[in-house]
């Protein structure tokens, strides 16, 4: 006969309750290393290489409405997301507005912005977006202004992407983001810490970078090493 | 022994059933989207990072299991308690960013970032859900009574 | 054989005529207008950039025997910028410089260049730092320095970068005419979502900052920025100390908090307290600490930017020299567009971004008292030693020094 002392039968629930609480997380640790990804936080305290899911990162559309049509967004989304943005290829620099080498870097990506609107065979493929980490909107737009950046700036003030891109991060850094199977930019293809002053390098590493049937015919011509 | 009535049996199948699939319904986006639950989870700024992740992964499969164990009739009480603790503290997580006066999404039932924001209103619905978890416990007592409750038979 | 004779004769002479031509450009020495302020409250600084080039001139020589030959043609800057056009037409009409460098502040920059781009002689502004300057499209004029919008920028990178501060508390004495003396930092401090907590003009000669102190202890900001001379300076932070006000970060703008007798006469209470500066002998450029040294032992006194932007305005002006085709305005500020060289205050490279046309960009940089001596801590690659942060509290000190 069970023990009808109130503490034995408390105690038996108390186990039940462990036991339930030991399967479920079995259950979640079966299922996480089934489906192989990293840990959704922090990306398993390293940043992120190339190869990675890129993670879950919103980004407020609002910020910048002039740049709706730029990025393809579809137009009732107010939180989007990299994988909303319509193109081959984004570039999605993190930076900080007040940093040296990161306003230099901008600046290179404005050129390298102006040589891709201007050629047919790159428009609307390769995209660029920056993440300001640590600054306000506010102080985003007044960067925009002062240095005429041609492409959208997203802020970033509670320093999200410490956590979503990894732990160590310097300002600047680059990611090129590639479409997966299914038409979405969720594929990081590739990254960079720091400046790239030369607008013409940065070029070609992102056209190195494009799906073999979107690079320009003159990178296949010249028989460039194939995209990762 | 069982003192319910016919019809408190069947309230109490019903509650446990509906009970379970709200928590198997509230783990379906939480399981697919990992990384937007924790992200929402980050946003209530409550745990610690490090926790962020390990509570993201885990807490959907917990509720998968209560919500399972509920409509089967499995350890009850166990079952019951969690749903019940669950429930209160993301009551208390609510209150607490309601009281902040932070615009987050409760992340409860959806996580799409184009969700309306929490309100008083998620509030009131999710202590609609703790109302007839802590109710059940009447019938599970007359259901499945603890040995110290019961009366000795003669 | 006559027309042979002549068709030789002719040619020698071409080519002796085209030699002559060629070389005459650069015969002798070039004349180099300089436009700082000698005479007058600021004839401190102008005198420092006067010895300053003077030096950089000296060590251009010392280095290259052959280089070209630069005369310097000083002017004293007049406090009116209405006699500003006058002594530039001189220089140009009568003292026949080929360009104009500088060291002014910006209201008497303005008018200079002004006059520069419309005679059509390439200027090359070394401190005034009001944006407008490089805003106008004018093409004969060049600026060394950063503008002034961009001068918070290391402290602004630090704070939201590293510290992410809350709240800031604002100290700023009057007549102070630094970075706090607009409401630009304030303004950007608000911007990056920072509250100001307290924003306090003080009169010079406040000796007792105990009520405004204790009002900040109450408030407990994470930051406390204060704009201050020398003297305040000492005061402040003595008195922080002896109230123990401990906020996260000290933050002294202005050149008070720079000098070494901030260091001298705080002794351990300076200690992380941060400032933050265009240029300082620890900045890792080739030449900028010899300079240092040479101008303390030369002049028994501390340069400071004022003085490293003139010597880097004579870096540059030799180099362009030494590069220009000819004397031609054209030449030259083709020149100076082309120009990419590293000075003792950094990399120039005239680029256009925004609203700003050759406009030169350098960082600014946030230095750190520990142990009587500043170090460079921010950037991170610039940096000397890893900053302190938060401000770790009074009480962990070896025993004071008075």
């Amino acid at each position: 006969m069970e023990s009808s002392a109130p503490g034995a039968w408390i105690f038996r629930q108390f186990q039940d309750i462990l036991i339930i609480m030991g399967f479920s997380l079995a259950l979640a640790v079966s299922a996480n290393t089934i489906r192989h990804d990293p840990l959704p936080w922090v990306a398993e305290r390293r940043l992120l290489e190339p190869g990675d899911r890129f993670p879950y990162f919103p980004l407020a559309s609002s910020e910048i409405p002039e740049f709706r049509d730029y990025l393809g967004l579809p137009p009732d989304k107010e939180i989007i997301t990299v994988a909303d943005i319509q193109a081959d290829l984004l570039v999605v620099e993190i930076l900080n507005v007040f940093c040296f080498p990161c306003q230099t870097q901008a600046l290179t990506l404005n050129r390298v912005w102006k040589i891709i609107e201007h050629r047919p065979d790159l428009k609307g493929k390769i995209k660029i977006i920056g993440i300001a980490l640590g600054n306000t909107k506010e102080m985003v737009r007044d960067f925009s202004t002062d240095y005429g950046l041609s492409f959208p700036v997203f802020s970033d003030a509670d320093a999200r992407s410490e956590k979503i891109i990894g732990p160590g991060i310097h300002t600047p850094f680059s990611l090129y983001i590639r479409r997966d199977g299914s038409g979405r930019l969720t594929v990081v293809a590739g990254t960079h810490s720091g400046v790239i002053e030369d607008p013409g390098l940065l070029l070609k590493t992102l056209t190195r970078l494009l799906p073999e049937e979107e690079r320009p015919a003159s990178d296949i011509r010249n028989g460039e090493a194939g995209s990762r | 022994m069982n003192t319910n009535t016919p019809w408190t049996e069947w309230l109490w199948r019903f509650l446990r059933v509906f009970l379970g699939a709200v928590f198997l319904y509230a783990s379906i986006d939480k399981i697919i989207y990992p990384d937007r639950f924790a992200f929402a989870i980050s946003n209530y700024r409550i745990l610690p990072g490090d926790l962020v992740n390990f509570v993201a992964v885990w807490l959907p499969w917990l509720e998968v299991t209560v919500g399972v164990f509920l409509i089967f009739g499995l350890f009850e009480w166990a079952s019951l308690t969690l749903y019940n603790m669950v429930m209160l503290i993301f009551l208390a997580a609510i209150a607490i960013n309601l009281a902040r006066g932070v615009n987050i999404s409760c992340g409860c039932f959806s996580l799409d970032p184009n969700a309306e924001k929490m309100s008083w209103l998620t509030f009131m619905r999710d202590l609609g859900l703790l109302v007839p978890g802590l109710g059940a416990y009447i019938l599970l007592v007359r259901r499945r009574p603890p040995p110290f409750l019961e009366k000795p038979s003669r | 054989m006559k027309r042979k004779e002549a068709v030789i004769r002719f040619s020698a002479l071409s080519v002796c005529l085209v030699l002559f031509l060629s070389f005459s450009s650069h015969a002798g020495p070039v004349r180099v207008g300089v436009l700082v302020h000698l005479t007058g409250d600021l004839s401190e600084f102008g005198q420092m950039q006067r010895k300053s080039m003077m030096i950089a001139l000296e060590n251009i020589r010392k280095r290259e025997a052959d280089s070209i030959s630069i005369v310097p043609v000083f002017r004293d800057t007049p406090a009116d910028p209405g006699k500003v056009r006058a002594v530039v037409n001189d220089l140009v009409s009568t003292k026949g410089v080929s360009i104009i460098t500088a060291g002014m502040t910006s209201t008497t920059a303005w008018v200079a260049a002004s006059q520069a781009q419309s005679l059509g002689i390439p200027f090359l502004i070394c401190t005034a730092s009001a944006d407008k300057i490089t805003e106008q499209g004018w093409k004969y004029v060049f600026r060394l320095n950063p503008p002034f919008s961009e001068y918070g920028n290391a402290m602004l990178w630090f704070l939201s970068e590293i510290a992410r501060p809350k709240t800031v508390a604002i100290l700023r004495e009057e007549g102070f005419s630094g970075l706090l003396s607009s409401d630009n930092l304030s303004e950007r401090c608000q911007k990056s979502g920072y509250e100001i907590v307290l924003n306090y003009l003080y009169k010079k000669d406040t000796k007792d900052f105990e009520p405004v102190l204790n009002k900040i202890k109450k408030k407990n900001p994470d930051v406390i920025a204060m704009g201050a001379f020398l003297n305040s300076a000492v005061r402040l932070i003595r008195q922080c100390r002896e109230l123990r006000v401990t906020p996260r970060i000290f933050m002294g703008l202005g050149g008070g908090f720079t000098l070494p007798q901030f260091g001298e006469l705080c002794g351990n209470a300076a200690d992380f307290v941060c400032s933050i500066t265009i240029w300082h002998p620890s900045v890792p450029y080739p030449g900028g600490r010899q300079y240092y040294d040479t101008y303390l032992e030369r002049y028994h006194c501390h340069p400071d930017y004022h003085g490293a932007e003139a010597y880097a305005a004579m870096q540059v002006v030799a180099d362009v020299l030494e590069r220009t085709p000819s004397l031609d305005p054209e030449d030259i500020r083709a020149s100076l567009l082309a120009t990419d060289m590293t000075t003792i205050i950094g990399r120039v490279k005239f680029v256009s971004y925004g609203n700003k046309m050759q406009q030169n960009r350098l960082p600014t940089y946030l230095l750190q008292w520990e142990g009587g001596r500043m170090s460079l801590v921010w950037p991170p690659d610039l940096a000397s030693r890893k900053y302190v942060y938060p401000f770790p509290g009074w009480k962990r000190r070896p025993a004071e020094q008075e």
